[in-house]
Order: C-alpha cells, then sequence, then structure tokens
C-alpha cells in the first residue's frame, strides 16, 4: 500500500462524502448500490475487534442483509424509525492508501443523530477497502468502530447504519 | 396498596420509584439471580464482574476451587475493587490504598497495619449463598430460602436442554456480550419476550422487507438466516395462538418454537446438521439425542430476569437500573463438540435479534419506552391482563398451558410478583 496522490484522495473523499450524503438524505437504494455484491458491512463491539466470526458484533451483514434492513426504514413502518432519525455523518482526517487494484480510506467519523426530543452523537473511525469502477468506485467492505462500541452501560438502539 | 388484581396490574408498578425500589429489596434480593457460566471461572483467581439485582459483585474460582460472589466494595473506602470485566488474579487488590484480599474475600492486608489499634478484620463482603446447575451460576443475596433447583422449578428444563445440546457435555462462553439499553421498566421485556401477539405488529416492517426479498433465501448464510428469521415473525395470529405457552410456579414460563424452515429450523438434514445429530447421538445415544433435539422452544424464561435460548446457545440476563431504565446482557454460549457452524449461528441469531441495531429488537425496546410514556397517563390505572384467560389448561403439577395468543405468562409473572412483593 502506497499514498494516493492528491487527485486520487480528492476522487475518494468525494466519493466518501457522497456515501454519506445518502445515508443522511436517507437514500437507501442509492447508498446500497454503492457496495459491491460481495461486500460485508461490519460495526464490531469490541475494541480492535479481530473477527466477526467469533464475537459479536453490532452490525455484522452482508449486502443482501443490509438490503432488507434499508427497505425496512424505507418503509416507516418501524416503530424504531417513526418518526425518523435525521443524521449527519462527518467525516475528517481523510487518508487514502493504493494498493493492487484496491484502496483503503480511512476516516474519523462523527455521527450525530436527532431523534424525538433527543441528539446524540458517536465518535468512531470508519474504513473502507474500495474498488476503482469505471471513473467511480464500489465499496468491497466498510467497518466502522466506535469508540464507544462497548460501554458497560449498553446503548440504546441504532436505526441509520454509521 | 394492593398493586395486582385479578386480570389487571396497577400502572404505578412499571412507573413508581418507590415500587422499583421495593422490587429491589423484595425480588432482587430474595430470588436466585444469574451470575454467570462455570466456563467463565474454571481456574483459581478468574473472575468476572457482574451486577447482582442491586449489587455490583465478583464472580471469582477460589483456591480451593470453589465458587465465591462478592460484593465490588473495597471494605476500606469502598472503591470498586474490580474495574476490570474479567481477569485471572492470585489476590484482589484495591487500587486505593491496596488493600488486598484473598479470593474468596479474606481480607489478607493493607499498609501500615501498626497505625491501627486494632487490625480491621473485614474482608469483601460474600454474597450469602451460590450454587450451580448444570454450569450455571445463580447468586442469592439472601441468607434463606429454596435451593436453586427448587427455585428454578419446571425451568430448570431450559438449563439442562441447553447443556445437552453439547456433544462434549460442556458449554463455552464465548463472543463477548451485548448491553442493550432501554428507558423502560425491566418487566416489560419479560412479558414481552412471551406476548405473542405483538410479532406481526411491532416487527412488520422486518417481515415486509424480508417478503420483498425472496432472493434473500437463496444467499448467503448472514442474509439467509435473517430472512428466515424476520418471515418466521410475520405469521398469521391463528398460528401464533397455536405457539404453547407454559408457565410455572415462581412466574417462570417459556413458549413453544416457532421457527420452522431453513438454518433456524429444530431439525435439517444438511450435512452439517447430520454430523451434529451424529455427534450428540454418541453421547447420549439414540434415544436420549432425539429427545434432546426434539424440545423446540424459543424463549425460557427463568423470573424475574433470565431469558434461557436453549438452541442458539443465547443467554439474556435483565438488569433493572431505575424504574424506567433497564440494560439487557446477552451472552453467547458454544456447543462443545459441535460443528464450528453452530457459532456462526449463535453470534448471527445474537447479532439478528438482540443487538442494539437489531432490526427486530430494536423496536421492541421502542415500544418499552412509549409504554413507558404512556403509563405516566393518570387516566387509567389498571392495565388488563385478561387476553386468552379463558384457554389456561391447569396441569396437576401445578403448571398452567396455554394458548400462544394468551396473556397466561405476564398473569403469572405477577402472581409470582405478587408473591415476592408481600412483606
Amino acid at each position: 500500500m502506497i499514498a494516493a496522490s492528491l487527485e486520487r484522495w480528492h476522487e475518494v473523499q468525494q466519493f466518501l462524502f457522497r456515501e454519506a450524503r445518502l445515508l443522511d438524505e436517507r437514500r437507501f437504494a442509492q447508498w446500497l448500490a454503492l457496495f459491491d455484491p460481495d461486500a460485508e458491512y461490519w460495526v464490531p463491539y469490541a475494541w480492535q475487534q479481530q473477527s466477526p466470526k467469533d464475537h459479536v458484533s453490532l452490525y455484522y451483514e452482508t449486502v443482501k442483509l443490509l438490503g432488507m434492513r434499508v427497505d425496512r426504514l424505507a418503509r416507516e413502518l418501524s416503530p424504531l424509525d417513526t418518526p425518523p432519525a435525521r443524521v449527519n455523518h462527518y467525516l475528517s482526517n481523510v487518508t487514502v492508501e493504493e494498493g493492487e487494484g484496491e484502496l483503503v480510506a480511512r476516516a474519523y467519523l462523527l455521527f450525530v443523530e436527532y431523534r424525538r426530543a433527543e441528539q446524540r452523537w458517536f465518535a468512531g473511525r470508519s474504513t473502507w477497502r474500495l474498488r476503482p469502477a469505471a471513473g467511480d468506485f464500489r465499496i468491497a467492505a466498510k467497518r466502522v468502530d466506535l469508540l464507544n462500541a462497548d460501554q458497560e452501560s449498553g446503548h440504546l438502539r441504532f436505526a441509520v447504519p454509521f | 396498596m394492593e398493586l395486582v388484581r385479578e386480570g389487571a396490574v396497577h400502572r404505578a408498578a412499571y412507573i413508581d420509584p418507590a415500587v422499583f425500589a421495593l422490587e429491589q429489596e423484595r425480588i432482587f434480593r430474595r430470588a436466585w439471580l444469574y451470575v454467570g457460566h462455570e466456563s467463565e471461572v474454571r481456574a483459581p483467581g478468574d473472575f468476572v464482574r457482574r451486577r447482582l439485582g442491586p449489587e455490583e459483585v465478583i464472580l471469582v474460582r477460589t483456591e480451593t476451587g470453589a465458587l465465591a460472589v462478592l460484593h465490588n466494595r473495597c471494605a476500606h473506602r469502598g472503591a470498586l475493587v474490580a474495574s476490570e470485566a474479567s481477569g485471572r488474579v492470585r489476590q484482589l487488590r484495591c487500587p486505593y490504598h491496596a488493600w488486598t484480599y484473598r479470593l474468596d474475600g479474606a481480607l489478607l492486608g493493607m499498609p501500615l497495619p501498626e497505625d491501627y489499634a486494632e487490625a480491621p478484620a473485614q474482608g469483601l463482603a460474600r454474597v450469602p449463598r451460590v450454587d450451580s446447575y448444570r454450569g450455571f451460576i445463580f447468586a442469592s443475596h439472601a441468607a434463606e430460602g429454596p435451593g436453586l433447583a427448587a427455585f428454578l422449578g419446571g425451568l430448570a428444563s431450559a438449563l439442562d436442554n441447553m447443556a445437552d445440546r453439547a456433544p462434549a457435555g460442556t458449554l463455552t462462553r464465548f463472543g463477548g456480550s451485548l448491553q442493550l439499553e432501554y428507558r423502560g421498566n425491566w418487566k416489560m421485556f419479560m412479558e414481552n419476550a412471551v406476548d405473542l401477539v405483538h410479532p406481526g405488529f411491532v416487527h412488520r416492517s422486518s417481515v415486509e422487507a424480508a417478503r420483498a426479498h425472496p432472493e434473500a433465501l437463496g444467499a448467503d448464510g448472514l442474509a439467509q438466516q435473517g430472512a428466515q428469521m424476520f418471515l418466521a415473525n410475520g405469521m398469521p395470529a391463528r398460528e401464533w395462538r397455536e405457539v404453547p405457552l407454559h408457565a410455572f410456579a415462581g412466574g417462570h414460563v417459556y413458549m413453544g418454537g416457532f421457527y420452522r424452515a431453513g438454518v433456524i429450523a429444530p431439525q435439517r438434514e444438511d450435512p452439517a446438521f447430520r454430523e451434529y445429530r451424529e455427534a450428540l447421538v454418541g453421547r447420549h445415544g439414540e434415544e436420549k439425542a432425539a429427545a434432546v433435539l426434539a424440545v423446540d422452544r424459543f424463549n425460557n424464561l427463568v423470573w424475574p430476569n433470565l431469558s434461557v435460548n436453549a438452541r442458539f446457545g443465547a443467554l439474556r440476563v435483565v438488569k433493572p437500573l431505575a424504574a424506567d431504565r433497564t440494560v439487557v446482557e446477552v451472552h453467547c454460549f458454544r456447543f462443545d463438540g459441535a460443528p464450528p457452524e453452530w457459532e456462526a449461528l449463535t453470534l448471527q441469531f445474537v447479532n439478528l435479534a438482540a443487538s442494539p441495531a437489531s432490526l427486530v429488537a430494536s423496536d421492541d425496546l421502542e415500544i418499552f419506552e412509549r409504554c413507558q410514556r404512556g403509563l405516566e397517563s393518570a387516566a387509567q390505572d389498571w392495565i388488563d391482563i385478561r387476553r386468552g384467560a379463558g384457554t389456561d389448561r391447569p396441569e396437576p403439577d401445578g403448571s398452567v398451558r396455554g394458548a400462544g395468543s394468551s396473556e397466561l405468562a405476564i398473569r403469572q409473572q405477577f402472581e409470582a410478583w405478587r408473591r415476592y412483593m408481600a412483606p
């Protein structure tokens, strides 16, 4: 892996901002279309979790499973998401490394969610494996490590993905 | 004031902080409460931090191999002695003034003992009763009362079934634990877990999402298991009615299974399941192995605060923190000797059904919070729990069977509640 060129870094950053905006604007079908069919979306429960296969996770989902998740949100039938949460994904500290046919992008995440009478926020570190595709990118894997993933007091429920 | 009467319960049972405080004293300081599993404390010095009713405790294996549950409070200035979730130590040592304790809680020493006219003797306070059943460790803050087996009563069968499902004869905790919080009363979780009329409504969004994606049933394992779990919740109400409920003295209850198809079905014909069944036959013999696999139940509730899912190797411990605040802690178990697919099945079950991001549990928790808010209303004090009372069928052993659509379980839980809460 080598650090990407300034131009590449800019392209990737624009892609990540677009991904964030699709989630924030609840354009879930378009968000899902950014993923390759074999992609995985993972939000570990443990800090520096090595694998989703030997430990519980907050989210560990394939694209087909994610498809049901976002379809459910789009239907607006879920008590959890009524009224729908409003969220912003803020990304910073973006770095991009280039490897064979894939890139790895990293960013710090600030996720702010407002719903009903409460605003809450989560800080995390997001990592994407990206594949260049026809002047654009496809997500091969996305991982979000929340600083407080395993907080002792537990978590209230989550609706919109990180 | 009587808060439980025939077919109804007063809203104060859910929202009144004074009632909550009394519950802590009369239920959570009297009943046996699940505290951990033998596999978490195999060797002397192994400990885990837990909450046992209203108290922070440490479950520890002592030098003699016995189990002790100690209050996590230094006998000196009161600091938490253990701050890590688990570990292995030779002795317990308070980080404040370095008072040290033997693994059974006895005081070993402190700096400057000569500064005391009379040496302190108080060690870490011990929870008076600790016992284990098939590897599942329970403790009680009450020095006296029924033994663990008597307490478990009809629901010991759930722990038996989970332990019997391990071909090597042992279960092992694995995979960490999930904690999910909701701003509602602890009893709501225990009631909802065996309320079989709500899934078609509360979980409609995930049922419809799964119906809209039939291709998920033929996709990867995660999507398959998810789709099968979501679809199962969409059973018509008349089919839910056929899912049996069986309630016992003490408020314990189990519901029958309702997963019928695919990887989550109780009996399967795929190679992994055949391998598993053979391993189980190797342990138990044909007849018993068949009987173990034939037990098809979903939630098994050991009242007041344990939910056992034997088939998926999952436990949920309900931790009441306030009248309107509860944390549910989820533990996974490996069936030792089972093919590796079983671990995946358990982790995925827990991720899908019990994580804070679950497509299922999150809707339940939202509803609990709405109940909590709604019950603040003084417009109507009594909550009706009569549904299906006409279908109750008392058994000779004192237990009661009922239709899945019945509120039998809730009535039985409040009968236990009423008994515990009596002075």
